[in-house]
């Protein structure tokens, strides 16, 4: 069963501790979407997942597919179905799109695609999601608009074909048309019973993609956990009803300020 | 390959393409002068035996020098010479093994000459390698580029020296330098030296090196999709090093390259 199971997950980052206790599970197939305020642990929840080596796990498990996956590489993440798009995908000069996503494929099969059929995929799939195909010959998201970028996400989950694809805001710097052709891949990938992990700060992906459940991370953990009534509910009102319904107290996004130094040239008598 | 071969010490020559295969020479130092008005195209290997190579690029003339080194090569000093309004296109492909000592000096000596200088390197293992490339701008208006691109790893080492020299007098002269050097282990060693030694107050010169590890997140995002570190090491590799390509004109020697560059990674 391709399920996955966090419990009682707690990580930080430079130090700091973010996921404070999660607890959460995703059936196969099942599509779940997580929202919360910034700066409360969704992005970070889904790097950990993927084994992004800049955070530290520091307490609880996290199975998928049964597997231990926190003893796994990020590599062997992938390979074993998860996958994560990318809120800011990386821009890596000199790395050729098509050469990167053939090697991605080629890495979950044991005899290499031929060039022919990579290519018949690929223009397939680029053209499922209306991309230019020249997208796919140019430096991987170097110069690509936000978009570009994020419908080059989607692309790689339609060539890889992941067990549970999670998609940070995979909808920022989309325009309408671009959202429902990205929406209809989601819904295609649903169909061949493949489950998501959506976070949005938005109703409108969500209302074309009908998740099943809603989750919200309130202070690094899961506050909130019931079905699609809760993410219009929060559209529509925000998350205040979370501190007065609940009694939770939301933390605020802690910003740290510059460290300000104020010179002769602004001290008091200056200003007239 | 439709190249005329360059065999003797002195030559002078005009349009065309050109080979020098170090391997044919019967000396340790060659002179090359192109004619003016002249479009030409060089392609140098095998080198390792020429201790000077002397390119006298005269007025109006535009030269493409390609120049790949893929053996060991002891101290070779190329010294290259651009005249009034003429052009050089340097490449360099280093894919040499072992030892690597090139001293390469451009004297862009007329006004107008312009010189860009692309280096492309991969160092590794038992590779001891200095690349030493200097731009004397002599006269006014004259425009210099270097561009060094390169990978450390396995314990190699390199040092690139790049020097651009504006002398007294070469007002409205440009200079530019530009070196990444990617260190893959702790293991390996890589030095940049981005000179500029300035003289003259009328001009623009620029230099910018890094040297610097692995980007932590393109190989999270590599990974990410089920590449292992090493296959997106190599695909990083390969990104970095391929655009050399574009600086050599026959098919079958971009293949050589690309085989060189495989060979190595």
């Amino acid at each position: 069963m391709s399920t996955l199971k966090i419990n009682n997950l707690h990580a930080t980052v430079d130090g700091k501790e973010i996921l404070k206790g999660v607890n959460l599970e995703v059936s196969e197939g099942e599509t779940v979407a997580l929202l919360g305020p910034n700066g409360h642990g969704k992005s970070t929840l889904l790097s950990v997942i993927m084994g992004h080596p800049r955070y530290v796990v520091t307490e609880g498990t996290i199975y998928f597919d049964d597997k231990n996956i926190l003893e796994l590489s990020v590599d062997e993440r992938s390979k074993l179905g998860l996958f994560l798009g990318m809120q800011a995908p990386s821009e890596i000069p000199g790395v050729i799109n098509s050469d990167f996503l053939k090697a991605a494929v080629n890495a979950r099969r044991e005899k290499p695609i031929s060039t022919y059929n990579f290519y018949k995929i690929l223009d397939q799939a680029t053209k499922e999601l209306k991309m230019p195909f020249d997208l796919a010959t140019r430096s991987l998201n170097e110069g690509f608009s936000g978009g570009e970028k994020k419908r080059n996400e989607i692309l790689q989950m339609e060539l890889l074909k992941p067990k549970l694809a999670m998609l940070d805001e995979i909808d920022s710097g989309l325009d309408v048309d671009a959202m429902q052709v990205v929406a209809e891949v989601i819904n295609k990938e649903k169909a061949e019973g493949h489950g998501f992990l959506v976070i949005s700060h938005y109703a409108r992906l969500f209302d074309m993609i009908h998740p099943t459940r809603a989750v919200v991370m309130i202070n690094g953990r899961i506050a909130l956990d019931g079905g699609p009534e809760i993410f219009k509910r929060i559209d529509q009102t925000g998350y205040e009803f979370i501190k007065t319904e609940y009694g939770i107290n939301i933390e605020k996004e802690d910003l740290e300020m510059n460290k300000v130094s104020i010179g002769t040239c602004a001290v008091k008598e200056s200003i007239k | 390959m439709e190249r005329t071969i360059i065999s003797n010490i002195k030559n002078t020559i005009s349009n065309g393409d050109y080979f020098i295969d170090g391997s044919l020479l019967t000396s340790e130092k060659v002179e090359i002068e192109i004619e003016v008005n002249s479009i030409c195209d060089i392609l140098l290997d095998n080198l390792k035996d020429i201790k000077e190579l002397n390119i006298v690029i005269n007025k109006d003339s535009n030269v493409r020098l390609s120049f790949i080194a893929e053996d060991e090569m002891k101290s070779s000093n190329i010294n290259i010479t651009v005249k009034n309004n003429a052009t050089l296109n340097g490449y360099f492909a280093d894919f040499a093994e072992k030892t690597l000592d090139l001293h390469c000096k451009v004297n862009l000596v007329e006004e107008g000459a312009t010189c860009t200088y692309k280096v492309a390197s991969l160092t590794a293992g038992d590779d001891r390698k200095t690349v030493d490339i200097s731009i004397d701008h002599v006269s006014p208006k004259t425009y210099g580029k270097f561009d060094c691109y390169g990978i450390c790893k396995d314990n190699g080492k390199i040092l690139v020296d790049g020097t651009s020299h504006v002398f007294k007098g070469a007002i409205k002269s440009k200079a530019q330098q530009n070196s990444k050097i990617m260190v893959f282990d702790e293991s390996s060693d890589a030095t940049v030296k981005p000179v500029l030694k300035i003289d003259e107050n009328d001009l623009q010169a620029s230099h910018g090196a890094v040297v610097g590890k692995i980007n932590d997140e393109h190989l999270f995002y590599l990974t990410s999709r089920g590449l292992s570190v090493e296959t997106a090491k190599e695909l990083i590799t390969w990104g970095y090093l391929k655009p050399i390509l574009e600086g050599f004109k026959e098919e079958d020697v971009k293949n050589h390259i690309s085989s060189l560059i495989e060979r190595r990674m």
